[in-house]
């Protein structure tokens, strides 16, 4: 593969589009002659230069007694003009593949691979464009190697200085009362099923966001409202379907606080269009950049030794980890390697740009309502 | 510092470096004889012959006689030297991967089939092996060979040198052009193959079930699919590798024409002899073997580079639950305290939400509630399976991971609902506990796990030779062989998962009876749903949704207006259900 960094240089794009398993799919003699003519159609040459080549196949994995498909294309993009138009040609034969059935279903992952893909952001805008233009609706990337990305969708809740502090509207102290509802909505699907619940929240005197359960339909039901206050002692607000619509950004799924609020496991970071994760070592090791007061030391460097120093005292740093520098190293590391933290002369400091990255949750395209590509 | 591919192989086959270097130096001389052969080649076919001198022909027969019987000899030694290196370095890395695939985190099997491990444990590594042991030293060779053939072209004529090195450029256009295809072929020749495997080894492994649903044909027909795939990448990747080959013949072949053409005018015009050009010509024709065999080599490591990033994926595979380097382990008293703790897979639902409660030396706790509600979860935390995300699990009141896992698992043992038994004797199998045991100390084990009395009375006895699964012993009978190799640990936690729920009454009044000398004198966690079987339990802990609902013993728990009752009262549990319904609905109905 051509692999030089320079945006005028010849570049092979491989896109792999992975459908969602089925156990009744069969990949007959129909489904590979349909799929060979279909490729002939989108054939572009890659001159052999790409993983794939630019005459689309298809594969399939088994996945237990499902089978999923896999549709591999190529596309070798010699001048920087024609590359739109030639990433857009794949998505496009992605998509009519699958309308035509010649997967086992809707695609739930897609994956593209290029030199240095995680650094070249024209190359991921063009992507981007490309999609959008092919399927009518936007994407984010994650990160998943220097040269893999994963085509998906995100919902941003707030940024990871007020995850880290805990002070924006997503507030762990709710989740209880969140998951109380979503225990009650899950056991009783079809007493609500004419309505979508959400929460609204909103900031109040003190830390903790005020926070407010609503659900939408065509008129206020009160059986509803009563049922979900005796069983969970929250009293559900009505909000109509033209509010609801004029204020959308008001409101948060259930399911999306559920997930901001939480404070374990890791988080997804999204860094302009490129979402990369963030461990819980990671996290923890973040607070060293933090004062007493939990404000972010955006500009200053930090040594070695003072990394050190803090990281023994820290207790956002798991009682096992907080003595082994080995531990501080490789994380260290990964940090810089993926842009969270800068590196000068042995000293680190906040990623320039920190301030700006924004606590999301990515979804794979097929976890997105399924959607069907 | 991160080490390059090539690097990592270099400290593989570091504790082989003397015998690399002597294997290398076999092959210096092997090219070094095989230079020499045109020399004499020329004089008998340029000047012996045409000027009838009978001594010169018999010296050059003689010096090409001994330089072929050298050069087998030397081969020989060299392949020999490859045999050994070969089989070592297999034997390495399988070792190496087996250890460390068992240091593994449970996550990680759960994860992956059987089939697509044991596919990098045996086919990656033959790659792998095959690269260090032929391929590398190959390259090498050939490298050299090339480089010494260029040299002495130049020494007797640049011309001819420069016209036969003049087509080397086109071979690397070759290569840029199939390599990339070839690779990801490669990669996806080995997928296929663990794919395969893995539905082998699970179709075989559920082979009564997919008999009882007649899933046969159904099962070959998906099989059947998958080869067809395999053969048809191995079929495109050889194609292109034969392409590659084909070209590459091609293009030496111009190479030999263009200096037949520049050498033959040279003899014509009195530049050069007839020895001269038989001898440059066999010269251009040992050039461009060694650049063949170096295009060929790559078409080798290709797949195997692949191979070898399968095998470091998995030896950089870093276990989730990490030992630590100084961890306790002394005698474990049996005290375990859950402090608010929680678990979550990543970006998965929360399975545990903030857990507590307290275990004495001694005690047994039940953990009841309804299907997904973290009772296995707990278990495998205790076990330390998996690793907490919050809160603190304590032993003796220390964090369990300030334990070193060898410790904290001698002194546990889990008796699942599904047993699974070696292929090999009963004795072996309930020695699987403790392998130092001594014979009496295992028939006393399976006297108090009821299981002596069906074991006496078998033809062979404890001798007797088990199936893959036990498969000639009943459920009760595989289960009480399971509970004499938890007894035999003499563990001081022991975990119950499930394990008398598939028994008939009969079977599980036995392995009650064995259960009650398992849990005297250690802290029992037992999980189940029969009431008979946590009863007797001195806590028992109601989990609903990953959440302690209730804490108590029976009698309390079932005076108790919750979860418990709900679960083994239904008539109360229906009755009480109506009521709070109606009394909502009448809110609702005011409203």
């Amino acid at each position: 593969m051509v692999s030089l960094k320079g945006n005028s240089i010849p570049t092979v794009f491989d896109f792999t589009a992975h459908c969602e398993p089925s156990a009744h799919f069969q990949f007959s003699r129909r489904v590979r002659n349909d799929f060979a003519a279909l490729a002939d159609d989108y054939a572009q040459s890659t001159l052999m230069l790409g993983s794939y080549g630019g005459k689309a196949r298809l594969q399939t994995d088994v996945q237990g007694i499902g089978v999923a498909t896999r549709m591999e294309v190529g596309r070798l993009s010699l001048l920087r003009g024609r590359r739109k138009n030639l990433l857009q040609s794949a998505f496009v034969f992605f998509r009519e593949a699958c309308d035509k059935g010649l997967g086992s279903g809707p695609v739930v992952r897609l994956l593209v691979r290029f030199p240095e893909a995680s650094d070249r952001g024209e190359e991921r805008k063009l992507i981007g464009l490309a999609f959008k233009e092919a399927y009518g609706i936007g994407c984010s990337f994650l990160s998943r190697e220097q040269n893999l990305l994963e085509l998906g969708h995100c919902t941003t809740y707030q940024s990871v200085i007020q995850y880290l502090r805990e002070d924006g509207l997503y507030h762990s102290a709710h989740r209880d009362e969140i998951e109380k509802v979503q225990r009650q909505l899950h056991q009783e699907v079809g007493r609500y099923e004419n309505h979508k619940f959400y929460v609204r929240p909103e900031s109040a005197d003190g830390p903790v966001p005020k926070l407010v359960f609503c659900y939408t339909g065509d008129q206020p039901d009160r059986g509803v409202e009563a049922y979900i206050e005796g069983y969970t002692e929250v009293r559900p607000e009505f909000v109509s379907s033209d509010q609801f619509q004029r204020d959308r950004d008001l409101y948060v799924k259930l399911k999306d606080y559920e997930r901001a609020s939480r404070r374990f496991g890791g988080i997804w970071v999204l860094q302009g269009d490129l979402v990369r994760f963030l461990s819980p070592p990671q996290i923890g090791l973040i607070y060293l950049f933090f004062n007493e007061d939990l404000q972010p030391e955006l500009d200053a460097y930090f040594s070695w030794e003072k990394l050190r120093a803090l990281q023994e005292r820290s207790k956002y740093i798991d009682p096992s980890l907080r003595y082994s520098p080995t531990f501080l190293e490789v994380v260290l590391e990964g940090m810089v390697r993926s842009g969270f933290l800068e590196e000068r002369d042995g000293a680190y400091r906040l990623f320039p740009g920190f301030a700006d990255y924004q606590h999301v949750s990515f979804y794979e395209l097929g976890e997105f309502g399924k959607v069907n590509l | 510092m991160k080490q390059t591919i090539w690097a990592r192989v270099y400290d593989i086959i570091s504790p082989y470096k003397l015998r690399m270097v002597f294997s290398m130096a076999t092959l210096l001389v092997l090219t070094g004889l095989g230079l020499l052969s045109p020399i004499w080649a020329a004089k008998l076919l340029g000047k012996a012959l045409p000027n009838g001198d009978s001594e010169l022909f018999i010296q050059c027969i003689i010096i090409l006689a001994s330089i072929h019987v050298l050069t087998s000899l030397i081969s020989y030694v060299y392949s020999f030297q490859m045999r050994i290196l070969g089989g070592r370095l297999v034997f390495d890395l399988r070792r190496k991967m087996y250890d460390h695939l068992q240091k593994l985190s449970l996550g990680y099997y759960e994860a992956r089939s059987s089939g697509e491990i044991i596919s990098r444990m045996m086919n990656d590594v033959n790659a792998v092996t095959s690269l260090l042991t032929g391929t590398v030293l190959n390259t090498l060779i050939s490298s050299v060979k090339a480089l010494a053939l260029i040299g002495v072209l130049f020494y007797y004529n640049g011309m001819v040198a420069t016209v036969a090195i003049a087509v080397l450029p086109l071979h690397f256009i070759g290569y840029f052009i199939f390599r990339a295809r070839i690779s990801h072929l490669s990669w996806k020749s080995s997928e296929k193959m663990a794919q395969i495997y893995g539905k082998v080894s699970e179709v075989f492994g559920a082979i009564k079930m997919v008999k009882s649903h007649s899933g046969e044909r159904r099962e070959s027909r998906s099989l059947i699919t998958q080869m067809r795939e395999s053969y048809e990448i191995d079929l495109h990747s050889g194609n292109l590798s034969k392409i590659w080959g084909q070209a590459t013949g091609n293009i030496s072949y111009v190479g030999e024409v263009l200096v037949m053409l520049v050498c033959g005018f040279s003899v014509l015009g009195a530049e050069l002899t007839l020895e001269e050009y038989i001898m440059l010509m066999s010269y251009v024709g040992m050039l461009y073997a060694p650049i063949s065999e170096l295009i060929g080599v790559v078409q080798q490591i290709l797949p195997a580079k692949v191979g070898i990033r399968r095998v470091f994926e998995v030896l950089d595979t870093a276990p989730e639950v990490v030992d630590p380097p100084n961890g306790f382990r002394g005698v474990i008293q049996g005290k375990i305290e859950f402090k608010d703790v929680s678990f979550a897979y990543p970006q998965g639902d929360q399975v545990l939400r903030h857990i507590s409660f307290v275990a004495r030396p001694g005690e047994v706790v039940a953990f009841v509630g309804p299907s997904g509600s973290g009772k296995t979860t707990i278990a495998n935390l205790i076990a330390r399976f998996y690793d907490r995300e919050e809160g603190q699990i304590l032993i003796d009141g220390s964090d369990i991971q300030k334990y070193q896992l060898r410790t904290l698992r001698e002194q546990t043992s889990i008796v699942l609902q599904e047993t699974y038994l070696f292929r090999g004797t009963i004795l072996d199998n309930i020695r699987y506990g403790k392998p130092e045991a001594t014979r009496e100390e295992i028939e006393i084990a399976a006297k108090q796990a009821n299981a002596h009395e069906f074991i006496s009375i078998l033809p062979n006895g404890y001798l007797s030779i088990l199936g893959a699964n036990g498969t000639r012993l009943s459920g009760g009978q595989r289960q009480r062989i399971a509970i004499a190799r938890a007894l035999i640990r003499d563990p001081k936690i022991l975990i119950l998962d499930e394990a008398t729920s598939a028994l008939d009454t009969v079977s599980e009044a036995k392995v009650q009876e064995a259960l009650q000398h398992l849990m005297q004198t250690r802290t029992t966690f037992v999980i189940a749903h029969r009431l008979s079987t946590i009863k007797s339990a001195d806590k028992i802990v109601v989990l609903n949704e990953g959440r302690v609902e209730q804490i108590g013993s029976h009698d309390e728990l079932f005076a108790e207006d919750g979860l418990y009752r709900e679960l083994y009262d239904p008539e109360w549990a229906k009755k009480r259900s109506k009521l709070r319904d109606e009394r909502i609905r009448r809110l609702a109905d005011v409203a």
